[in-house]
C-alpha cells in the first residue's frame, strides 16, 4: 500500500490480500524467509565492518545479537516450513501450492547458505582482529602502572586472563552457532532425502500400476493369437474342399464331351444307311 | 542464489517493497554537505554546491571567497566559478527544467548560470520592494520561483523563459510563516501559481495573484512546521507542531493519514518518494512512511540531501549517491521469496537450464499458458534494473521464454535492449546521468540528447541519436560550433579539416550555420572556407554576403542559375560598393550583367546609363536617351509644346552625338540628327501658326499640313531641308490641294510642267473629292487608254468610256464596263455592238 495505490483506488483489494496473507502458512513462511534474508544482509554489513576503525565491542555485541536473532528466525521459519510440507503431504491436491512450497524450500536453503558463508567470514574476522579499544581505558591503565610497579603485573595478568576467557567464550559461542547451522543444514538434507525417497516410492507405485495394466494387454494379445490360429485351421480345411470340387468339375466336362461324340457317330451311321 | 540476494536489499513497508540501490560512490573531495548549500536537478541532473554563508564554519586552507562548484550526479566536477556577487546572503538555489541554475540573493537579484558555470546575462530582479525589504525565503518549481520578503510580501516569476516579476496578493500576516510550499501552475485550478503558507494559527493560507484563501480551518489542530506538495500537486505532506506527519489533499479538505513520528522536532527535510511514500529526515535518521504499516527506518552516519524524482528519491551523501524507489511490480513478482509467478518460474527455468537440469523443462511446462505474461514481466523488470549483469540475466530469461512462445511481440526485447543500452551509457560515471527507465520515458530521448549536447558530451549524443534513429545533424552542428569557440589557437586550415571530418558524417547537413558561427567568432576566413562546402546555394549565398565575400557569392549564385539569388547578390553589392566597382564586378558575369540590365531598364535608367558609359557601350546609352525623349513626349505637358521642347531636342542631340562616336551606327546617327531637326522645325511651325498639330508627325504629314494651311513657303522649306523627292512632293501637294478643294491652284500646279507622276493622281484626287467637272480636265491627258476608260466609267460617262475602251481593243474591259452600266439600256447596247465587232475581228 502506498499513496499511489490510494490514488489508484486499490485500497479494498489490498485489505483482502492482507486477510488472505494472514491465513496462509505459505505466506507466513515467505515472510519469515524475507525477514531472515534482510537480517542476513544486515549481518553481512556488520561483518564487513570487522577490522575497520568502526570495530568496537558494541559492534561485536550487536553482531552477536543479530546472529541470535537470525537463529531464532531460522527455527521459526523451519517449523513453519515443516508444517506447510505436512499439509502438502496430507492434502496432496493443490499442485501450485506444492510448487510454491518447493520454491520456498529452495529459497530457504539459499538464504541459509548465505548465512553460513557470512558466519564463517565473521568467525575468521573475529579471530583475526581484536576490537578497537577506546582511548579512555588507556590512561587508567597507565595511571595504575605508575602507582605501583609491584602490583603492575597482577592487573596485566588479570587483563590478559579476562581477554583470554572472553576470546574463549566468544569462540565457543561461534562454534555453537556454527554447529547449530550445520545441524540445521543436515536436517534439511535429510528432509530432502526423505522427500526424494517418497518421490521414488511414488514412482514405483506408478510403475506397478503400469505393469499391471500392461499385463492385461498382454493377455488380450495371447487370446487374439489363439483365435487367429483356429481361424487359420478352418481356412485350411475349406481350401482342401474347394480343391476337390474344382477337380470334379473338370472330369465331368470331359465325360460330356465323350458322350456327345458317340451320339454324333450313331447319327452319322443312321444317315449313311 | 541470486534471487535471494536481490530481495535481501529490500525493505517492506506494510505490503510494498522498497529498495535503495547505490548509484555511484561519490569521488568528489572537500565536499561536506553539512556546511554547504546544495541544489540538485531532477532526472539525474547536475549538482551545484556552494559553502553556506548562513553558518559559521571553520575554513581549512580555503579561500575566504566562496566558490560555486558544479558536479555531475556521479560526483565528477563539471565547472566552477568564484562567487563575487553583491546583494547579501544567498537565499535559495535551484535548477530549472532547461538546466539553468537560479541563485537568489537577499536583495532580490536572481543570477543565472548554465551547466558550465557561465553567468547568463542579464540578471533578473524581483523588484524594488525585494531590494528594500530583503528576501527571506524562496520556493522553486520547474521553470518558476516564488520568494517572500522579510515584510511578508510574496513575489513571483512564473516563467523564466519569459521572466517578469509579479507581486502576489498580500497575505496579511505579521510574523514570518513557518513554512512555504508552491503548487505549480499546471496543477492548480486557476492555472496560476498558488503558494501555501503555514502560519501560527491552525490554518494554511493559499495565496494567489488576486486573493488569499484560508485552508484547513477545523481540520488542523495547530500550526504546520513543514510542508511539501506531491509531484502531481494533489497531496500535501506536512509536519505538525506536536510531532505528527499529516498527509492531506492539497486543498486541505481531507486527511489521508495522520501519524505520530518519534520526534517533535521538525525534520530537516521532507520529500515525496515518487507518489508512493513520504520521507522525513532528521539528523541521522531517515523515516519512510506509507499510508499503512509501521514506518521503515534508515540510519545514516553522515548528512544527506533528498532529491525528489518522478518515481522515487535520490539520496546524496558525502560518499554516495543512492536511489530509493518502490520496487516495480514486475521485479517483485520475480524476486520475492517463494514467488511462483510465471515470471519467477521462467527465471528459475533459465537457472536450471544453465545448470543443465531437466527442471527447466518442467518449469516451462507449468507456465506454458502464461508464457507471454512471464516474458513481458522479465523484460519490464530488466528495464527497471540498475545492475547490468542482472539486466542481462533477465533479458536472457525473456529470450529463453520467447523461444517457446508463438505469439509474443518479438520487438519488445529488442526495444528494451535499445533503451537499456542508452541508459547504461548515460549512467556510466564519466557521464553521470543516473536515469531510471521511468525518468527516461518521461524525459524523452530528444531532451536527453539535448542535455548531452549541452554538457558537451557530443560523442555520446551522436552515438545515441544514431542508435535510436534520430537526427544527428543537431549534434554535429553543436559540436562544430563548440569546436570553433574552443579552438582559438588552431589555424584555419587545420581546424577546417577537423570540422569537415565530422560534418561529413551527416549527409545534407547545413554548413551555413557553422560558417555563421565561425564568422561571429571572428574567424572570417574559416567561415569562407566552410561555406565552400555548403551544398545548398540558397543558404550559401546569403551567408557569403553576410561575411563579406560578395565576389564568391556572385559566382555561386550564377552557377546555380537561380535568378532570385543573383538579384539578391546584385542588390547587396549595389548598395555596398561604389558604382564603378559594381560595374566592373558584374561586367565579368554575363548572366548577372544581363539580369541587372533587365532590371535597370525598368526601374533605374540613370544608373543604367552610367553603367553603359562606364563599360563603353555608347550606343546603348544613346538608345536610352532617345527612348527617354519619347517618354518626355508622352507627358501631357508636351501637348502644350514649349516647356519640354528644349530638353527633348537636347536629349536627341546627345544621342546623335553618342551614335556619331561609334562607326557602326551611322544610320542611327543620321536618323537622330534628322529627328532633332524635324522637331525643331515642327516647333517653329507650331509657334507660327499657334496650332499644336505638328509635333511628332512625320515629314509627309508635316508637308501636307503646311499646304492645307496655305503655307506653301514652309512646305517648300521642309521639302528642301529633308530632300523630299519630286514624285513624293507631287503626290503630297495634289492630295493636299484636293483636300482644301483649291481647284485653281491644282490646275495651275498641273501646268507648271509635266508632272513626273503622270496625271493619274490628279484624276484620283478629283474623283475622291467628287468633282467630276474637275476630273474631266485631266482624264484626256492620261497616257493609257485603258486608264482613261476606267476613269470615264468611274464618273459615269459611258460613251467616252466606250470610245476609250475601243481604242484599247480590250474586249474583257468592255465586258466589265458593260456590267458597270447594266442599268443603262442604251449604254448596254453600245457595249454589245462594240464587243461583237471585236469578236468578229478576233475570229
Amino acid at each position: 500500500m502506498s499513496f499511489q495505490d490510494i490514488e489508484a483506488g486499490r485500497s479494498f483489494a489490498s485489505r483482502r490480500n492482507l486477510i488472505n496473507g494472514k491465513q496462509d502458512p505459505t505466506q507466513a513462511v515467505a515472510s519469515g524467509i524475507f525477514q531472515i534474508n534482510t537480517a542476513v544482509s544486515t549481518f553481512q554489513r556488520l561483518v564487513n565492518t570487522l577490522g575497520t576503525p568502526k570495530d568496537t565491542p558494541e559492534l561485536r555485541d550487536k553482531l552477536h545479537k543479530t546472529r541470535l536473532h537470525i537463529g531464532q528466525l531460522v527455527k521459526d521459519t523451519s517449523a513453519k516450513l515443516k508444517q506447510a510440507s505436512e499439509i502438502d503431504h496430507n492434502v496432496e491436491v493443490n499442485a501450485s501450492k506444492k510448487i510454491a512450497d518447493a520454491k520456498l524450500a529452495k529459497d530457504f536453503q539459499a538464504v541459509l547458505k548465505e548465512f553460513q558463508k557470512a558466519q564463517r567470514l565473521s568467525a575468521e574476522r573475529e579471530t583475526a582482529y581484536t576490537p578497537f579499544v577506546p582511548q579512555a581505558l588507556l590512561p587508567s591503565s597507565y595511571t595504575a602502572s605508575e602507582v605501583d610497579i609491584g602490583s603492575d603485573k597482577t592487573p596485566e595478568q588479570r587483563a590478559l586472563l579476562v581477554e583470554s576467557r572472553r576470546q574463549e567464550v566468544l569462540f565457543l559461542d561461534n562454534e555453537i552457532s556454527f554447529n547449530e547451522a550445520i545441524i540445521e543444514e543436515r536436517e534439511q538434507g535429510i528432509q530432502e532425502i526423505q522427500s526424494q525417497i517418497g518421490e521414488v516410492n511414488e514412482i514405483f507405485k506408478d510403475l506397478a500400476v503400469l505393469v499391471h495394466e500392461q499385463g492385461a494387454m498382454i493377455d488380450d494379445i495371447g487370446s487374439n493369437i489363439e483365435h487367429s490360429h483356429e481361424a487359420t485351421a478352418q481356412a485350411k480345411s475349406q481350401l482342401a474342399k474347394a480343391s476337390k470340387t474344382q477337380r470334379s468339375n473338370s472330369s465331368l466336362t470331359c465325360l460330356l464331351l465323350v458322350i456327345f461324340g458317340i451320339v454324333l457317330l450313331i447319327v452319322i451311321i443312321v444317315l449313311a444307311a | 542464489m541470486a534471487n535471494v540476494s536481490v530481495a535481501a536489499e529490500w525493505q517492506l513497508l506494510y505490503n510494498r517493497y522498497y529498495r535503495k540501490p547505490e548509484l555511484y560512490p561519490m569521488p568528489w573531495k572537500h565536499v561536506d554537505l553539512a556546511r554547504t548549500k546544495v541544489a540538485a536537478a531532477p532526472f539525474g541532473g547536475p549538482v551545484a554546491v556552494i559553502r553556506d554563508d548562513s553558518k559559521i564554519v571553520q575554513l581549512h586552507a580555503e579561500s575566504a571567497l566562496r566558490k560555486l562548484r558544479l558536479f555531475s550526479s556521479s560526483g565528477r566536477p563539471l565547472a566552477d566559478a568564484v562567487w563575487r556577487h553583491p546583494g547579501g546572503r544567498l537565499v535559495g538555489m535551484s535548477w530549472t527544467d532547461d538546466q539553468t541554475l537560479l541563485c537568489v540573493v537577499q536583495d532580490g537579484t536572481v543570477y543565472r548560470y548554465d551547466v558550465h558555470a557561465n553567468l547568463i546575462e542579464p540578471n533578473l530582479s524581483l523588484g524594488k520592494e525585494c531590494f528594500e525589504d530583503n528576501v527571506a525565503d524562496c520556493a522553486f518549481w520547474g521553470h518558476g520561483l516564488v520568494c517572500i520578503t522579510e515584510a511578508n510580501q510574496l513575489f513571483c516569476i512564473a516563467d523564466f523563459r519569459n521572466p517578469s516579476a509579479v507581486k502576489l496578493a498580500d497575505p496579511g500576516i505579521d510574523e514570518m510563516p513557518h513554512c512555504m510550499a508552491v503548487i505549480e501552475p499546471q496543477y492548480t485550478v486557476s492555472g496560476n501559481v498558488e503558494v501555501l503558507l503555514g502560519v501560527d494559527d491552525a490554518v494554511v493560507l493559499a495565496v494567489e495573484e488576486d486573493g488569499v484563501q484560508r485552508l484547513g480551518e477545523g481540520l488542523l489542530r495547530g500550526p504546520l512546521q513543514k510542508m511539501v506538495v506531491s509531484r502531481d500537486g494533489k497531496w500535501l505532506a506536512s509536519f505538525t507542531h506536536d510531532g505528527r506527519l499529516l498527509v492531506t489533499t492539497s486543498d486541505l479538505t481531507g486527511v489521508i493519514i495522520e501519524r505520530d513520528c518519534e520526534s517533535a522536532l521538525p525534520p530537516q527535510q521532507i520529500a515525496w518518494c515518487g507518489m508512493d511514500a513520504v520521507l522525513l529526515y532528521w539528523d541521522d535518521m531517515l523515516l519512510m512512511m506509507g499510508p499503512e504499516g509501521e514506518p521503515v527506518h534508515y540510519l545514516f552516519d553522515e548528512p544527506i540531501i533528498l532529491i525528489p524524482e518522478c518515481d522515487g528519491v535520490r539520496i546524496l551523501s558525502n560518499t554516495s549517491m543512492e536511489f530509493l524507489q518502490r520496487v516495480p511490480d514486475s521485479t517483485v513478482s520475480i524476486f520475492t521469496i517463494g514467488s511462483t509467478s510465471p515470471a519467477a518460474l521462467l527465471y528459475d527455468a533459465l537457472d536450471h537450464f544453465d545448470r543443465r537440469s531437466a527442471k527447466a523443462d518442467e518449469n516451462l511446462r507449468l507456465i506454458r499458458s502464461s508464457l507471454p505474461e512471464a516474458v513481458e514481466a522479465c523484460v519490464d523488470a530488466a528495464g527497471h534494473e540498475f545492475d547490468v549483469s542482472r539486466q542481462q540475466t533477465l533479458l536472457r530469461a525473456a529470450s529463453y521464454g520467447q523461444a517457446f512462445c508463438s505469439n509474443f511481440q518479438r520487438d519488445r526485447i529488442q526495444e528494451m535492449c535499445k533503451i537499456l543500452r542508452v541508459l547504461n551509457a548515460v549512467r556510466s560515471p564519466e557521464i553521470g546521468i543516473p536515469l531510471s527507465i521511468q525518468q527516461y520515458k518521461l524525459l524523452t530521448p530528444s531532451v536527453l540528447i539535448g542535455r548531452l549536447i549541452n554538457a558537451h558530451q557530443h560523442l555520446l549524443a551522436l552515438k545515441v541519436s544514431e542508435y535510436l534513429g534520430m537526427n544527428q545533424e543537431v549534434v554535429i552542428m553543436h559540436w562544430a560550433c563548440s569546436k570553433i569557440t574552443a579552438s582559438l589557437a588552431i589555424p584555419d586550415v587545420t581546424l577546417l579539416e577537423i570540422l569537415l571530418d565530422k560534418l561529413k558524417l551527416c549527409k545534407g547537413i547545413s554548413y551555413a550555420a557553422v560558417a555563421a558561427h565561425a564568422d561571429k567568432n571572428d574567424r572570417r576566413k574559416l567561415a569562407a572556407l566552410l561555406v565552400e562546402h555548403e551544398p545548398r546555394s540558397s543558404k550559401q549565398v546569403p551567408l557569403l554576403l553576410s561575411i563579406g565575400e560578395e565576389d564568391i557569392a556572385l559566382i555561386k549564385a550564377t552557377e546555380c542559375g537561380d535568378t532570385d539569388l543573383v538579384y539578391l547578390v546584385l542588390f547587396h553589392i549595389w548598395q555596398k560598393r561604389q558604382p564603378l566597382e559594381f560595374f566592373g564586378t558584374i561586367q565579368a558575369r554575363p548572366l548577372a550583367r544581363d539580369l541587372f540590365v533587365t532590371y535597370a531598364r525598368i526601374y533605374k535608367h540613370e544608373f543604367l546609363k552610367d553603367f553603359f558609359l562606364s563599360t563603353g557601350q555608347l550606343q546603348d546609352v544613346a538608345f536610352l536617351l532617345w527612348k527617354e525623349s519619347w517618354e518626355l513626349g508622352k507627358n501631357p505637358m508636351a501637348s502644350k509644346g514649349s516647356p519640354l521642347h528644349g530638353p527633348r531636342i537636347k536629349l536627341i542631340e546627345k544621342a546623335h552625338g553618342l551614335f556619331a562616336e561609334t562607326k557602326e551606327h551611322t544610320f542611327e546617327s543620321k536618323a537622330a540628327e534628322e529627328h532633332a531637326k524635324l522637331l525643331r522645325i515642327q516647333h517653329e511651325l507650331e509657334v507660327t501658326t499657334k496650332q499644336a498639330i505638328f509635333v511628332d508627325s512625320s515629314i509627309s504629314d508635316t508637308i501636307r499640313t503646311c499646304i492645307v494651311l496655305g503655307n506653301n513657303r514652309a512646305a517648300m522649306k521642309v521639302k528642301t531641308e529633308f530632300k523630299v523627292s519630286e514624285k513624293r512632293w507631287y503626290w503630297l501637294k495634289v492630295f493636299a490641294l484636293a483636300t482644301i478643294k483649291d481647284w485653281v491652284a491644282l490646275e495651275k500646279f498641273s501646268k507648271e510642267k509635266k508632272p513626273p507622276i503622270g496625271y493619274r493622281p490628279f484624276v484620283e484626287a478629283c474623283i475622291e473629292a467628287d468633282e467630276k467637272g474637275e476630273a474631266i480636265k485631266y482624264i484626256p491627258k492620261l497616257a493609257d487608254p485603258r486608264e482613261r476608260a476606267e476613269s470615264y466609267a468611274r464618273i459615269g460617262m459611258a460613251k467616252e468610256a466606250a470610245d476609250a475602251a475601243s481604242q484599247a481593243k480590250d474586249g474583257e474591259l468592255l465586258g466589265r464596263l458593260k456590267l458597270t452600266f447594266a442599268q443603262n439600256a442604251a449604254a448596254s447596247s453600245i457595249f454589245d455592238t462594240l464587243r461583237d465587232r471585236l469578236s468578229f475581228q478576233g475570229a
